[in-house]
């Protein structure tokens, strides 16, 4: 039989078939499927007005609702678009709704912690960072409003098996490298679309060695190289932590290896430096040792996201900041993840650390890493950021230029009010 | 959706976002004369591509670049297209959403073929069998992929009355 990759294991699994290949359409059963504030309003009009007012979603408990883009309420129209959110899970009977409140967060980063993002299944949802979840081995995609209406239906959607590259890092990471350093080269090198449409399974010792946080990062950005999801084999520590939080038993899955990638990219761990992506794209990224020396001057740093907002990005963000003052007349934000990242750094001392330094620890959610409020930028403004975009316009003001870099870079530049790594 | 179809190509290039396809600024939209008039609005291709005196555009295939559509998930970029009047896009790729949104919608045939084609497709007469699998652009013949199982929701008028159509069998 044709050797078959993760994403096409999973695919055929759902498709009721022993195996699939790349560019056939085939219609697959949804395992877990979210969306989340912004959409609602279209999102329910097009479900009632599809199906009938007396519709019923297909399986409660496998559908997830989010928070995370709008709140707290920015406006009266956001705060109407949470009144539509609890009707819906209400009428609905919906079993896993994170509104605001002590269990909300960003969606992808909920869906992780709360044991919803499994290995081996299939996970869409309404936002293109659906993506992360291939950390844990799940095949995670984003979808349009009516591939979501259809599904919370039907609980089917129809795709085209992609083609598979594979991305493959061997050896020891540097110290002062972290995953948003590995994708920034990623993308630098194959550029935006240059996964389009693809799957990137990644391979190799040094993804086997990074941590939960790390791994979680770089499937995050694989849709900034255009591919259709991102996915990795577990490791110890994944099954360690999956099995005090999965909701479900689960099948993950593994290449064939005599698997054929259409492409293969290879890096040494060993040759990645710290990058940095310049406005006003992913792709932009050169190391950071070419721009540090050239006093580019900050107005803001915002470590936060689904990208940049988990416990272990913020956890090194503090380790630099620890002890010291942010630099004069720079405003540096920190917006966790989620609340239980929120708990953890607070817990840990981690928070406290971060005000003492100066730092505006804001509440969870996307917050400006879209634009819409908290901390959005204005004309003129340079930011440095942990987020995963840095398109015109993303934070705020078109006139705005934003850089993309990890969180120990972030930290240096925080202290000094430029960008820098501190050395 | 017709399988059969002739009409003239409008180019662009790579990476066309359906931000200049609809922009946000013309948001809530009031009716479909104003989405098909902002079709396209923001991409400054050989010629405007929506006539001003109609209202429509004048051309009812587009000959694309790279990642056509990519960027925001917005429905309204098929539509505005559609309502413009275009019933195909070619494209060397699609922005992934935007293809989904094409069929989901039953509205534009999104054609994936590698071309090499310039601004000097502008105006040439396309010819698409979709029964056959071809399209011949500017008098040059590509076969394209089988769409399969899609051409049953494109056929439905979009992925919901196709669910629909589908319920009692499942
Ligand atoms: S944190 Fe940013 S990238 Fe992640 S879901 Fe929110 S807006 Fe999107």
């Amino acid at each position: 039989m044709t050797p078959q990759s993760m994403t096409h294991k999973i695919f055929a699994r759902q498709a009721g078939r022993d195996h699939v290949e790349s560019g056939e359409f085939i219609e697959a059963r949804i395992n877990m499927s979210f969306t989340h504030d912004p959409g609602i309003a279209v999102l329910t009009e097009t479900f009632y007005n599809g199906f009938g007012q007396d519709a019923k979603v297909w399986d409660p408990s496998r559908v997830a609702l989010f928070q995370d883009h709008l709140v707290p309420a920015k406006d009266p129209a956001s705060r109407n678009l949470v009144k539509i959110m609890d009707e819906f899970a209400a009428a609905q009977g919906i079993q896993h709704y994170f509104p605001y409140g002590p269990n909300y967060g960003v969606s992808h980063t909920v869906l992780i912690e709360q044991g919803l993002t499994l290995p081996g299944e299939l996970l869409v949802g309404n936002d293109s960072h659906t993506v992360t979840g291939g950390a844990f081995n799940a095949l995670a995609t984003g979808v349009g409003i009516v591939d979501m209406a259809a599904v919370l239906k039907t609980g089917r959607l129809w795709f085209s098996v992609p083609e598979v590259m594979q991305v493959s890092i061997n050896g020891r990471l540097q110290p002062n490298v972290q995953a948003m350093d590995i994708m920034l080269r990623l993308l630098s090198d194959i550029k935006m679309g240059g996964a389009s449409g693809k799957a990137i399974e990644w391979a190799g010792s040094t993804i086997d060695d990074l941590t939960l946080d790390q791994r979680t990062s770089l499937c995050n950005m694989v849709v900034e190289g255009g591919a259709m999801n991102g996915i990795m084999t577990l490791t110890p520590e994944v099954e360690k932590f999956l099995s005090e939080v999965a909701q479900r038993p689960y099948e993950p899955v593994t290449p064939d290896p005599d698997f054929e990638y259409e492409r293969v990219v290879s890096y040494q761990a060993e040759d990645i430096e710290p990058m940095i992506a310049l406005p006003h794209k992913p792709d932009n990224g050169v190391p950071l040792s070419e721009v540090v020396g050239k006093g580019i001057k900050v107005d803001q740093v915002y470590v936060g996201g689904c990208a940049g907002g988990k416990f272990e990005d913020i956890k090194i963000f503090a380790d630099v900041v620890r002890g010291n003052r942010i630099a004069k007349g720079i405003q540096v934000v920190v917006v966790p993840a989620t609340m239980s990242v929120y708990r953890a750094m607070t817990v840990q001392g981690i928070t406290q650390d971060l005000v003492m330094a100066g730092v505006n620890v804001e509440s969870p959610g996307c917050k400006a890493c879209f634009g819409a409020h908290g901390a959005v930028l204005g004309d003129g403004d340079v930011c440095l950021a942990t987020i995963n975009r840095n398109f015109r316009g993303r934070m705020g003001s078109p006139n705005a230029s934003v850089y993309l870099a990890s969180s120990m870079t972030a930290g240096h530049t925080a202290l000094h009010g430029y960008i820098t790594d501190g050395k | 959706m017709r399988n059969l179809l002739t009409g003239k190509a409008y180019h662009c290039g790579d990476y066309v976002n359906t931000d200049l396809m609809a922009p946000g600024r013309f948001e809530p939209i009031e009716s479909d004369e104003q989405l098909a008039r902002i079709a396209l609005i923001d991409y400054q291709g050989v010629v405007p591509f929506v006539n001003e005196k109609t209202g429509r555009s004048d051309y009812q295939v587009i000959v694309a670049g790279r990642e056509f559509g990519c960027g925001s998930s917005r429905e309204t970029a098929p539509q505005a297209l559609s309502l413009a009047g275009v019933q195909v896009v070619i494209a060397k790729t699609f922005g992934n959403i935007f293809f989904r949104n094409c069929i989901n919608m039953g509205i534009l045939l999104p054609i994936r073929i590698d071309h090499d084609f310039d601004e000097s497709v502008h105006d040439e007469t396309v010819e698409v069998d979709l029964d056959a699998r071809r399209c011949t652009v500017a008098g040059e013949t590509h076969t394209f992929k089988d769409f399969g199982p899609l051409l049953s929701i494109m056929n439905a008028g979009g992925l919901i009355p196709y669910a629909l159509q589908q319920g009692d069998q499942r």
